[in-house]
């Protein structure tokens, strides 16, 4: 079974990034395709989110994918697997918009999910909910022809309860195993280069564009038996948040993500990701004023001692954050419904990180090393946390891990009606031709029948008569 | 023709242009640039280099790798030239000057932007090139020519010992010299890298690898008369290379067997079927009968028959064209084909059977090179061998 190039025809965005896109063979078993795109300002940790996120998955990348999808894997699968030094490159915006494929197989979902989630799960994707309608409505005309025959006391109580629960625990597993056997769901990560979003580069619009052709294309193939769901996650970076969060990165994409989660048409779903949790339980202390305003000074500690290649003096300020602010956006924040859109919080941390704070001094007395990457801060804070962290081969734990596999499953399967519509488009054939069809392995050359099959060089090989 | 050339670079590092930490261009981004970028993709490291060629842009950018300090993350930059025509030139002054225009890069160092490099007006600069001619020395044919020269003509990745080198730009623009003008500037992008993709490229159809072959053998050789008549045929029936190769690797499968001739000739347009019907009419013999064995002999045959006006009388000046560029097409194939055996090769057979084999009269023989010289002039005017 080959994977079907979905583009075929180039990148019909103006940023680059579809044309390596495929999707299992039609004839595959897959129980739903999801599209997450990574959405968050520069270095705010949307690579760094996606690594997590793939090692959550058991970082379970299809066998046949093309080669380009194949090398951006293994690219990823390289960070992924760093165990001393797990930090990706940062994205060129140029370079166009990566994409990662893997799976999540029904099995380890639902052993990651508790007993009410997992009804909740299968009540949407397999019909669980129909067959215990069924074993009620069994139930409740049992009820009623005792009761008409005046036959109903305890022991048939009790008989009634006892095949009412254990029919609705069959329907539970023959939907579970149904569930099972549908096959894995795929999940393609969408990693935009920060500045593409906000930044100097500004290109949103197209990064737009390229998500809605890529709804548009997915939700064409999308059928019952393989489901489809799209939803940006929005990185909310504390360090980030400055001292008006309206005024921040976070701030000023947040307004925006109804209209990223509104491309994925019916149910929008959203997740809103607050990283660096141990550096808001630092800046959020009980007890503290909240209009404190706080220096950070953020280094990784494998960087301490590198020297500091910087050609032109900076004159980006060092951030200072409210601590108001933090508790805001990071610790208030919940799942919600706002604007039609389903937003789910995730909070975790991205690596080991040490955190000391101390009484703000002089910027001319800081660290030679911190004033090679910043300038002074814009306002005179109380306090400076030095937030120094590295980079841990991790994957989500305990709430984080739950919430994201809830999520993806909420996703895949947002209701328990069939596909969306499909949104009027070239139609794309049954059979997909040889051309739309991403192999592995290369096709076979061109070679006149008057040759022997290995002549495949250049050159007219013959010098006629 | 005045351009004006640019130096910039792509960095994370702070420069005047931008004082934060985000991927930036300084001074301006260079045309092409992001196109360029792009086609390199997931192969965009710091040992390679990227180019982009339009119809009013050139560009050569080499990749560096750098550690942004305030993120600690590495990234990759790039830092190259550009060039533009000053003023609103038209598309084939361009071309013409585009070897030249990449003789004149001078590429900056692959790192971030230093204070060294000039406080960035000073990287722009309006020169003044002049055309330059065609098939210019290549000097030298890398290992792996025939992918350079698929990258030359179609765009994507080759390989070269060192992407880095300096001098590449000018040595890329020597070898577009072997290219039409037209197609020097159609835009395209490509990637140089020092080692292989880790998946070849998706194979070229046959007139294609035999395009980018020739291409290559024509660097390896410095054969410039092949490819001066390959030049000539493009130019007299404008189709681009790949239709032509198209056309020749068509025209050399045909010409073994004298049934696949005469299809090739039919399909061609070179002879119309009444002009076969008549031959049967009224020559002695079939065009193709049992004595006509193989491709070659029913060609003189058809230069014989069109001589003693067996094709149709009335038209011999329009038949006389249509045999000559089928001739040039074949005596082309012969001078390519002379270069992958040069020791047993003999590219100017044709020539020959035209004077000694068809039995043509002298003035007949006249007609058919006088139309010959009009599709490849420089058949008789460089008689060396290449």
């Amino acid at each position: 079974m080959a994977r079907v190039r979905l583009f075929s025809a180039g990148e019909p965005a103006r940023l680059a990034g579809l044309a390596s896109l495929t999707a299992p063979d039609p004839s595959e078993r897959v129980s739903a395709l999801v599209d997450v795109a990574v959405v968050g300002a520069r270095s705010d940790g949307k690579t760094q989110f996606i690594l997590h996120a793939i090692r959550t998955l058991g970082a379970d990348a299809p066998d046949d994918l093309s080669e380009p999808e194949r090398n951006a894997t293994l690219d990823i699968m390289q960070v992924v697997l760093a165990a001393a030094r797990p930090r990706p490159d940062a994205n060129n915006p140029d370079a166009g918009v990566p994409h990662y494929v893997f799976r999540l197989q029904p099995r380890k979902l639902l052993e990651e999910m508790g007993l009410l989630a997992q009804l909740v799960l299968l009540a949407r994707s397999s019909r669980l909910a129909r067959a215990l309608a069924v074993v009620l409505v069994a139930a409740a005309a049992g009820v009623m022809g005792a009761s008409l025959g005046g036959a109903i006391d305890g022991v048939v109580g009790l008989g009634l309860l006892w095949l009412c629960a254990t029919a609705a625990g069959l329907a539970f597993l023959a939907a579970r195993r149904r569930f099972v056997g549908r096959g894995p769901i795929e999940v393609v990560f969408w990693d935009v280069a920060g500045e593409n979003l906000y930044g100097s580069r500004q290109k949103s619009a197209e990064y737009w564009s390229l998500l809605r052709h890529l709804v548009r294309r997915r939700v064409a193939d999308a059928r019952p038996e393989r489901r489809y769901g799209f939803a940006p996650v929005l990185i909310c970076n504390p360090l980030g948040l400055g001292i008006d969060d309206k005024q921040s990165p976070f701030g000023r994409l947040r307004p925006l993500l109804p209209i990223f989660a509104g491309l994925g048409g019916f149910e929008p779903e959203a997740l809103v990701v607050i990283n660096r949790w141990e550096a808001v339980r630092g800046l959020c202390p009980e007890g503290a004023d909240r209009d404190e305003l706080v220096a950070i000074a953020a280094e990784a500690m494998s960087g301490a001692n590198a020297p500091a290649l910087v050609a032109v003096a900076p004159t980006e300020p060092m951030p200072v954050v409210r601590r108001g602010t933090i508790r805001t956006c990071c610790v208030d924040a919940e799942e919600a419904r706002e604007e039609g859109v389903h937003t789910t919080v995730l909070r975790y941390d991205a690596g080991l990180c040490e955190l000391v704070s101390a009484p703000w001094q002089p910027f001319s007395e800081l660290d030679a090393r911190l004033r090679a990457f910043w300038a002074p801060p814009a306002v005179e804070p109380h306090q400076i946390l030095h937030y120094r962290f590295a980079e841990g081969p991790r994957a989500f734990a305990g709430d984080a891990r739950r919430v994201f596999l809830r999520w993806l499953g909420r996703l895949a399967f947002r209701s328990g009606a069939a596909a969306p519509a499909p949104v009027a488009l070239p139609a794309r054939a049954e059979q997909p031709d040889a051309s739309a069809v991403a192999t592995s392995e290369p096709a076979a050359a061109q070679t006149l029948p008057m040759f022997a099959a290995d002549e495949k060089a250049g050159g007219f090989h013959t010098g006629g008569t | 023709m005045r351009i004006l050339l640019r130096r910039a670079w792509q960095q994370k590092h702070p420069s005047p242009s931008h004082p934060g930490w985000d991927f930036h261009w300084h001074p301006v981004e260079l045309a092409g640039a992001a196109q360029a970028i792009a086609a390199a993709g997931a192969r965009a490291d710091a040992g390679v280099a990227v180019w982009s060629i339009g119809p009013r842009h050139a560009l050569w950018l080499r990749g560096f790798a750098a550690v942004a300090p305030a993120e600690q993350r590495r990234y990759v930059g790039w830092s190259g030239c550009a060039a533009e025509p000053a003023e609103a030139d038209d598309e084939a002054a361009w071309a013409q000057a585009l070897p030249a225009v990449l003789a004149r890069f001078t590429l900056p160092p692959a790192r971030p932007f230093a204070l060294a490099d000039g406080p960035g007006a000073p990287n722009d600069a309006v020169v003044t090139v002049e055309p330059t001619g065609a098939l210019l020395d290549p000097e030298l044919a890398p290992d792996d020519g025939e992918a350079v020269a698929r990258a030359l003509c179609a765009g994507g990745d080759a390989v070269l010992a060192d992407p880095h080198d300096a001098a590449l730009p000018a040595w890329w623009g020597r070898m577009l010299s072997w290219l039409p003008p037209d197609e020097r500037v159609r835009p395209r992008a490509g990637l140089l890298a020092a080692h292989a993709a880790a998946a070849a490229p998706a194979p070229a159809a046959e007139p294609q690898r035999n395009l980018y072959h020739y291409l290559h053998r024509c660097w390896q050789h410095r054969a410039r008369r092949p490819w001066r008549l390959v030049l000539e045929l493009r130019a007299f029936k404008p189709v681009s290379l790949a239709d032509l190769f198209e056309e020749l690797t068509g025209l050399a499968a045909a010409w073994e067997h004298a049934a696949d001739l005469e299809a090739y000739l039919i399909r061609s347009g070179a002879l119309a079927q009444q002009e076969i019907q008549a031959a049967h009419a009224h020559a002695p013999a079939p065009l193709r009968g049992p004595d006509v064995g193989d491709a070659g002999r029913l060609w003189n045959r058809i230069l014989h028959y069109w001589g003693r006006g067996f094709l149709g009388a009335r038209a011999r000046g329009e038949v006389a064209e249509r045999l000559a560029g089928v001739l040039a097409r074949r005596i082309t194939v012969d001078h390519l084909l002379a270069l992958d055996t040069p020791e047993r090769a003999d590219a100017e057979r044709y020539l020959r059977r035209l004077r000694f084999e068809a039995l043509l009269t002298v003035r007949d023989a006249r007609t058919l090179r006088t139309a010959l010289a009009r599709v490849l002039p420089s058949l008789e005017v460089h008689r060396e061998r290449a």
